[in-house]
């Protein structure tokens, strides 16, 4: 399993999404709870994927519904 | 043979007179000024006159360009024009630019490269210099979106994004180089997630009735794909370049990048460890003029003395195909 820094992702959720950090938890949900769009999920995704230095398939983001979504999409082992 | 340098002698650029702000474009298209800005950062776009064409507004900025390099018209010997949004068919826009412009028989040559059709000339032309072919060159890129994006009928998604405009630039043969490194792409695998397909050549008529019903004079774009290629490959390309020139990106003193959606230009800033003053945007009031766009940039940030002479600039463009590259230029 990939070392992953939750906080650093709660962080970047809160920043792109513009909420602050208390309001994000694993369970928050991108639309429903967070009032995001497709495109700050694809945003999101662009920018922790540059932070972390991983790469989630273009397959997966759609299928991103909450915050511990992302963080199980980094944790997935991945062939280089 | 021996090589020669070719140089930036001057840039012009030519903006229609209307203006499209948020307000207006939302109220047609049923979404809020807020909803716009928020998924592209443009809060207006100029929108070419009924009448205007695509080569007309090209000839418009190539007088400038020339002016500014401080050649007359008939200097130029060469002009590569590109565009996804010509005149017509065929001939393609070169030869209606080359009539407006009432020039000699000099060669022009039309590039449909969409968005990153700017480095693709650019680079083509600094090629003739450098080979000897020819001594004065304008590159040029305009754009006339707004007549086909039929707004409202049009996803709003897309209506959103476009605005026209050209600008051009004037290269000649120079003292020292100019084009330090660059890379060009193509991976055609791309080619459905943005365009306008207006008709299928394979078909007996290849345009038909149903097309227009079919809404293919529409352009359609899966953004989310869109979005995550041009991240990817913007970034890439940015390194690339400046490993390939041998400088580290921290030397280089502006980025100017296609202007498709300002999220996308702040991502690939923010995953490139740029500050804001090194990456320029003026999509917020020029919206995306795919092949203008760079130059257009280029003019604007020169007008605001942010683009200056001697500066390491690396210009960096992604769009429909996906084509894709970078230059950087010692300006």
């Amino acid at each position: 399993m990939n070392s992953i820094n939750e906080e650093r992702v709660f962080e970047l959720v809160a920043e792109v999404l513009h909420r602050t950090r208390s309001e994000i938890t694993t369970q928050s949900r991108f639309i429903e709870d967070l009032e995001a769009n497709s495109l700050d999920v694809v945003e999101l995704a662009c920018l922790i994927e540059g932070e972390f230095d991983l790469y989630i398939p273009e397959s997966e983001i759609p299928s991103i519904r909450t915050v511990g979504d992302v963080i199980h999409a980094l944790r997935k082992p991945r062939k280089n | 043979m021996e090589t020669k340098h070719s140089r930036i002698a001057g840039i012009g650029s030519y903006l229609p007179e209307r203006v499209v702000t948020n307000a207006e474009l939302g109220a047609t298209l049923g979404v809020s000024e807020e909803w716009i800005v928020d998924r592209c950062g443009i809060r207006e776009r100029r929108f070419a006159a009924d009448g205007e064409g695509t080569s007309m507004i090209a000839a418009k900025a190539v007088r400038v360009a020339a002016a500014d390099a401080g050649w007359n018209l008939a200097d130029i010997d060469f002009i590569i024009f590109a565009t996804l949004s010509p005149d017509h068919f065929f001939p393609g826009s070169g030869v209606y630019l080359q009539n407006d412009l009432s020039l000699a028989h000099i060669p022009v040559m039309d590039v449909r490269n969409q968005c990153s059709g700017f480095l693709y000339s650019l680079l083509t032309a600094h090629a003739f210099i450098a080979s000897g072919l020819y001594r004065r060159i304008i590159v040029v890129g305009a754009e006339i979106h707004s007549h086909c994006l039929n707004v409202p009928e049009t996803n709003k998604e897309i209506a959103i994004l476009f605005g026209d405009g050209a600008a051009a630039v004037a290269l000649e043969i120079g003292n020292e180089p100019t084009v330090i490194a660059s890379t060009l792409h193509v991976d055609g695998s791309g080619a459905d997630y943005l365009k306008l397909e207006l008709f299928d050549q394979k078909r007996r008529p290849w345009v038909q009735i149903e097309d227009i019903q079919n809404r293919r004079h529409i352009p359609v774009m899966d953004g989310m794909r869109v979005f995550l290629r041009a991240v990817s490959e913007m970034t890439a390309t940015a390194l690339a370049v400046t490993e390939k020139a041998g400088i580290p990106l921290s030397e280089v003193d502006l980025v100017i990048p296609h202007q498709a959606n300002l999220r996308i230009n702040e991502t690939v800033r923010r995953r490139l460890g740029l500050p804001p003053e090194k990456f320029f945007n003026n999509i917020q009031t020029r919206g995306n003029t795919t092949a203008a766009s760079i130059p257009l940039a280029m003019a604007e940030a020169q007008q605001q003395g942010l683009l200056r002479r001697g500066q390491l600039v690396l210009l960096l463009a992604f769009g429909s195909g996906f084509t894709w590259g970078g230059i950087l230029i010692r300006y």
